[in-house]
């Protein structure tokens, strides 16, 4: 017949709730041992995989910027030019008196053969023009040619006068 | 103190300590462990990025800015390195020559900075001639390298012959002293550049003579009959 001896003296066994939370405890602890294991394990193999990448990238990068280095003389040309080219953009924004001109240049042609350009004063902003119409049918022509075109702002007659000898002079001022 | 304490209890402590321990050593190892990893993943995107970069523009440097030297030239005989006053007013010189207009009283004035942050001089000069002469010249010197801008124009005529005082504007920059970084990205050339290559290209060039050095004449022995 089968006898169950437990030589574990009485004062050291533990029973009832302290027991079960005993093993609950003991049980915990493998489980967290081994999960901590496997945790550590996982990080240590992603990280080592990582710094593999990272190297042969690494590499490749460097590899790259050797050969770009070599390039360095396109590169430099290549940043003059774009350097060169906002610049002279710059330069175009600028205001000149030449859109005002070739405004005005049609006009001129229409100031006759018998009269002149006493005066023409071009900035970037404004003109002003001074002309001496021998007749009056040569200064009613360029009259009608300038109200009847929208090439300008605004065109203010400031100035106008009449001398036997030199004929009829008009002064304009255009924006 | 401890032979106080029940068996039981003494147990589930003993028992409690490693959990304890193991989990402060989750807490630790996976903090830094997963700082690391964090640091190692940053630098592989930023390898990653940077190789896409550089590939993208070695292939740019090698293939598509091939003819770059060519249009640099271009373009720096159009916006000069130093003050152009003396190509500018050999230029005009030419264009006044060509459209039979006289020219006079050329001044360049001294540097001053312009609002759009390239230096710039002013010249000033006076013409005289026939109207559509000085009209063709006005035209003639907007297409003149190194780039001007023409300012102010005063013309008067009196009996056929029109005078006039025009002030230009000429600019120039120093070249950039330094390189992007080799990580900076280089942009193509954009078709609004590339016109604008063309056009600089067909500006009117600045004719420069290059004087050789003279050659000695004579014995180069003094002391020989």
């Amino acid at each position: 017949m089968a006898v169950t001896l437990n030589l574990l003296p009485a004062e050291y066994t533990v029973s009832g709730p302290l027991g079960k939370i005993l093993k609950v405890v003991r049980m915990l602890n493998v489980i967290l041992l081994s999960g901590f294991i496997i945790f550590g394990l996982g990080l240590a193999a992603f990280f080592v995989f990582s710094s593999i990448q990272l190297q042969g990238i690494s590499s490749e990068v460097d590899a790259l910027k050797s050969q770009i280095v070599s390039q360095e003389k396109t590169e430099q040309k290549a940043v003059l030019l774009k350097d060169r080219l906002s610049k002279i953009k710059a330069v175009q924004a600028v205001a000149s008196s030449n859109k005002i001109l070739n405004k005005i240049e049609p006009f001129l042609a229409n100031i006759g053969q018998n009269s002149s350009l006493n005066e023409l004063d071009i900035d970037p902003q404004k003109l002003d023009l001074t002309v001496i119409f021998r007749s009056n049918s040569e200064l009613g022509v360029f009259l009608s040619t300038l109200r009847g075109s929208d090439v300008f702002k605004s065109v203010t007659l400031t100035t106008f006068g009449f001398n036997p000898a030199s004929g009829y002079l008009a002064a304009f001022h255009i924006l | 103190m401890f032979k106080n304490i029940p068996t039981g209890t003494k147990q589930i402590l003993v028992a409690v300590l490693p959990l304890l321990a193991v989990s402060i050593l989750i807490v630790v190892v996976g903090k830094f462990g997963l700082s690391k990893i964090s640091e190692v993943r940053t630098a592989l995107t930023k390898a990653q990025a940077d190789k896409v970069l550089l590939t993208q523009k070695f292939n740019i440097l090698r293939t598509v800015l091939v003819s770059v030297g060519d249009a640099a030239d271009v373009s720096l005989m159009a916006l000069p390195q130093t003050n152009p006053a003396l190509a500018v007013a050999s230029q005009i010189k030419l264009v006044a020559s060509e459209n039979s207009v006289l020219i006079s009283g050329v001044k360049s004035g001294s540097e001053v900075a312009d609002k759009t942050g390239l230096s710039r001089s002013d010249i000033s000069f006076n013409i005289s001639g026939s109207r559509t002469g000085v009209l063709a010249f006005i035209k003639g010197i907007q297409n003149i390298a190194p780039l001007i801008v023409v300012d102010k124009i005063k013309i008067s005529e009196n009996n056929g012959v029109v005078d006039s005082s025009i002030s230009i504007k000429s600019f120039w920059s120093p070249l950039p002293t330094k390189l992007p970084s080799i990580t900076t990205q280089v942009a193509d050339l954009s078709a609004a550049e590339k016109q604008l290559i063309t056009d600089m290209g067909s500006l009117r060039k600045p004719v420069f003579v290059v004087v050789p050095p003279s050659t000695g004449a004579g014995k180069t022995d003094p002391f020989s009959p």
